[in-house]
């Protein structure tokens, strides 16, 4: 086929990769500038002129953030609400699920509206938000967890996918040998779902991950907000200067164990950046075998 | 001015009257309570010797949850007709008609909202939408697999990015002191450019970002499409000589106009909204004329400076409108011949 190109087509095919290598380091180019930036010197960095690689390498924006309570805090309450929510939330909404996949289900169709209507119609945020005060959620570690607990679009998605993709067969032999329900659960559905969970898991996990909005307006309390809602409270520049100069910074100099040409405001703010991204990159391969998947499982309708 | 009102409130008892008869006759002819009674009875007694109790089980937490996050939230609703206070709480507080509706209207500041959430989402379909198509298009020409692969793992990757760290490459960029643009700028010799903090600027900084982040990522409906294409119609047009573009143009560009047109009609009920992620992380003093949009505007007014009542209403106004949107893009996707989306 290669010998078959005409002139003409050959051009468009160089162009053609030119191109999307262009596109791909735009893609992928961000991530390393913010790190490059986060390694360099932070005056240095003021300069301007860093482009590829750091000019004068430096720890000192890690060692200082790494060394600051409320961060390291902010990172464990971003990994427990991500772990506690998305296991519960798997939990939950494939218990949901799993009924209104059964045809027997009396009812099914109304259930099913009740559900449904949820996707259609919504209180808006600010009855959501009185809500939350009724129930006692607001500066509580819970409303990372309770609101988001059940997905009205995961339960659609995995209600499809139980239904064609679970042998209808093998449940009707567990059946004629006298399983319940509950077993069939446990040891056919959630079984043969493994990769769709692991898909929808993935998917949640990451929500959870970059979830800020829930920690900059549902939480006042500094020691329960989450790694994003601190970054982004580092980065809206009016807090910025007395959230970065007030604390890391001083403890910094006054500890006199780093270089403080090293430490900037700015250099501080990059190495934040990173130590948000770094486990989303780190789950970025497992999370790729699934994602085609599960945008594909999400398309197909009932 | 007393009679009148003695009038209206003889015409309610007799209202009230006559629906307390309605009702009686109503109950009187309907089938005898014993019988329904036996009936639902009957069936509970099918759920449980059929083994289905557990499956409601299994739906109560889903339910609770619903009922708690979803359900009571939109009884709350009521809100939107009432004046509002922590006191009396959502069911205590007094009826105030249509006050709050007509309060919001009156607003300049929600009719710019209003006007910037259409023109931005707008803006977006304009851009973002038919770029995607074209990129789709183009990784899809790539022979080689290994170069393909590649492409697309970078181009998924801003997807998983939240818009938060976004703002900060956006931050790292463009800041007006150290940021690399103004830097090649000043080593230009022109003066730097206030990207963030400029009303000129928000617009293309705004589309260029929602490129940066989703361009990639919405590709992959389409490859998808692409890849159920018989790989025979491409030998046939090899044949008959056809080239590349022709392919391209009469294979297939057709072949994923269905999944064009849902992708099209999928994006009419989010015509009202622009991401509150995006524009809250961008928005800042200098640009607020043009960037604020109504989910911020709710935000700051609502949570910001406690206007519960007003900001419910526009929340009500908006739920509705979109409700409406969602049911007409399903009749028109199911009327193209698609099963709709539900």
């Amino acid at each position: 086929m290669v010998n078959r190109m005409s002139p003409g087509d050959r051009i468009f095919t160089l162009c053609n990769g030119l191109f999307l290598t262009l596109f791909a380091f735009l893609c992928a180019y961000p991530l390393w500038y913010i790190f490059i930036l986060s390694v360099n010197e932070g005056r240095d960095a003021a300069l301007g002129g860093i482009y590829w690689w750091p000019r004068s390498f430096t720890l000192d924006n890690f060692r200082v953030i790494l060394g600051d309570a409320t961060v390291i805090n902010a990172f464990w309450i971003t990994v427990s609400r991500t772990v506690i929510g998305t296991i519960l939330s798997l939990l939950i909404t494939s218990m949901v699920a799993y009924p209104l996949s059964r045809k027997e289900l009396p009812g099914r169709n109304k259930l099913l509206f009740v559900f449904l209507f949820i996707m259609l119609f919504s209180g808006g945020l600010i009855p959501f938000y009185i809500q939350l005060v009724n129930l006692g959620l607001i500066n509580n570690f819970w409303v990372y967890i309770f609101p988001s607990l059940f997905s009205v679009w995961n339960m659609f998605v995995m209600k499809t996918s139980f239904q064609n993709n679970i042998p209808e067969s093998v449940i009707e032999s567990m059946k004629i040998d006298g399983a319940g329900y509950t077993r069939i659960y446990f040891s056919v559905v959630l079984p043969f779902s493994k990769p769709l969970l692991a898909a929808l898991g993935l998917f949640t996990a990451v929500g959870h991950w970059n979830d800020w909005f829930t920690g900059a307006f549902f939480v006042q309390d500094i020691s329960l907000q989450p790694l994003p809602t601190y970054l982004q409270r580092v980065m809206s520049t009016v807090e910025a200067s007395n959230m970065i100069s007030s604390t890391q910074f001083n403890q910094a100099r006054e500890a006199s164990m780093y270089n403080p040409d090293a430490v900037t405001s700015k250099s501080v703010r990059m190495a934040t950046t990173v130590v948000t991204i770094l486990p989303i990159l780190f789950i970025y391969p497992f999370l790729q075998k699934y994602f085609v998947k599960g945008v594909l499982i999400g398309s197909v309708k009932e | 001015m007393s009679y009148d009102y003695c009038k209206r409130l003889d015409a309610r008892i007799i209202l009230n009257l006559h629906i307390a008869h309605v009702i009686s006759i109503r109950l009187a002819y309907s089938p005898i309570p014993e019988g329904r009674l036996l009936t639902i009875l009957h069936r509970l007694s099918s759920i449980k010797k059929k083994g289905l109790v557990p499956l409601y089980m299994f739906l109560l937490p889903g339910l609770v949850l619903i009922i708690l996050f979803n359900y009571i939230p939109i009884l709350g609703l009521q809100m939107a007709f009432k004046d509002y206070s922590f006191r009396d709480g959502i069911w205590g507080s007094s009826w105030v008609g249509l006050q709050n509706f007509k309060e919001f209207t009156a607003s300049s500041d929600f009719w710019r909202a209003t006007g910037n959430t259409f023109l931005l989402t707008m803006l977006r379909l304009l851009f973002v939408f038919p770029t995607t198509i074209v990129l789709a298009l183009l990784i899809n020409e790539v022979r080689n697999f290994a170069f393909k692969r590649t492409v697309q793992s970078f181009s998924y990757l801003p997807h998983f990015i939240s818009w938060i760290v976004v703002v900060g490459f956006l931050d790292a960029f463009l800041s007006i002191d150290s940021g690399a643009a103004n830097s090649i700028l000043r080593s230009l010799g022109v003066n730097p450019i206030a990207f963030m903090g400029s009303e000129s600027w928000f617009r293309p900084v705004f589309i260029l970002s929602s490129m940066w982040k989703e361009l990639g990522w919405g590709t992959i409906l389409y490859l998808a499409a692409i890849s159920s294409i018989n790989p025979v119609l491409y030998e046939a047009a090899l044949v008959d000589g056809a080239g590349r573009f022709t392919q391209m143009r009469y294979i297939t560009l057709p072949a994923i106009v269905p999944i064009i047109s849902i992708v099209l009609i999928l994006t009419i009920p989010g015509l009202l909204s622009v991401g509150i992620d995006q524009i809250y992380a961008m928005i800042n003093p200098a640009n607020i004329a043009v960037a604020e949009v109504i989910d911020t505007y709710v935000l700051r007014l609502g949570i910001g400076q406690a206007q519960y009542s007003m900001t419910t209403a526009i929340g009500l106004v908006m739920s509705v409108i979109s409700m409406i949107l969602l049911l007409v893009t399903n009749s028109i996707s199911k009327r193209l011949g698609g099963d709709g989306l539900w």
